[in-house]
């Protein structure tokens, strides 16, 4: 993934989880990172004035942090606090949306529905963070993996 | 004086997000209609119930943003209710091949940016 493009996408993350949360965005402690517990994979593709998708291997407790800072205090009668997994979904939405519009301006892409299933660390991590395909950053010393796929 | 404002947004986390921000603002007696797409925001005011405002996403499942716009901007009895959307989706916020609508907002927002448009909109359906 070319430099610049992973700086576009590292600050797209950033920019989503401040807004979203107030979550900052920290680099990794050492060159070999450990996957984050209890992870799960997000993908949404994109197609217009550039086409690929967005992937991120990210853990179900950092969705529940997102969903705590951003929604904890709420007190009304009728709250029901939503689902971890829907929190890293639009979290992939956004980031994707940010990313998109950092390099492309106004230009229209079409973002499809986010896609999350779950993700088996101990056979998928190595490749999926393998050569530099993906970024590894720490959010609340969770890391998270982020990559683009183009084409 | 008491508002309806329904939102449409496939995702559980923004329309809680978006709840409680106008819970948080000096509007009175919001009462929240919720729906997770096109097609259940279409079946909801096929009720004849009252709407002040429709805030909604454009990417959504079964139907999208863009084509509950035009269904309800063709409904004689819906196209005066105000919508404002709420997207990620780049070119959004230009407006680019969006129907007319009171506002756009982009994902992520500010409370602030929230709270505006809503003021806005009731502003102008209440004029």
């Amino acid at each position: 993934m070319p430099e610049l493009l992973n700086l576009e996408l590292v600050e797209s993350l950033a920019t989503a989880l401040e807004m979203m949360a107030f979550i900052s965005l920290a680099p990794p402690e050492g060159p070999v990172v450990s996957p984050p517990d209890d992870p799960v994979h997000v993908r949404i593709e994109f197609r217009g004035a550039r086409s690929g998708r967005l992937e991120l291997v990210i853990s179900r407790d950092l969705g529940r942090l997102l969903l705590e800072n951003t929604l904890g205090c709420d007190a009304s009668e009728t709250f029901v606090m939503p689902n971890p997994n829907d929190a890293l979904v639009e979290l992939a939405n956004i980031t994707c949306g940010t990313l998109l519009k950092r390099l492309e301006g106004g230009a229209r892409c079409e973002m499809q529905v986010p896609v999350l299933r779950p993700f088996d660390a101990a056979a998928e991590w190595s490749a999926f963070v393998a050569s530099g395909a993906a970024d590894v950053v720490l959010a609340e010393g969770m890391p998270v993996a982020i990559r683009v796929v183009e084409g | 004086m008491s508002y309806r404002i329904l939102i449409v947004d496939d995702s559980a986390t923004t329309r809680a997000m978006v709840k409680r921000i106008i819970r948080m603002t000096d509007i009175p007696e919001v009462q929240f209609l919720e729906a997770d797409n096109g097609r259940v925001a279409l079946d909801l005011l096929a009720g004849n119930v009252a709407v002040d405002v429709i805030l909604a996403d454009l990417n959504m499942p079964e139907m999208d943003g863009f084509e509950m716009i035009r269904r309800i901007q063709a409904n004689p009895r819906l196209s005066r209710i105000p919508v404002v959307v709420i997207s990620a989706s780049p070119g959004a916020e230009s407006r680019e091949g969006l129907p007319e609508v009171s506002g756009v907002v982009g994902k992520p927002f500010s409370p602030e940016t929230i709270r505006g448009v809503i003021h806005k909109a009731l502003e102008v359906q209440h004029a």
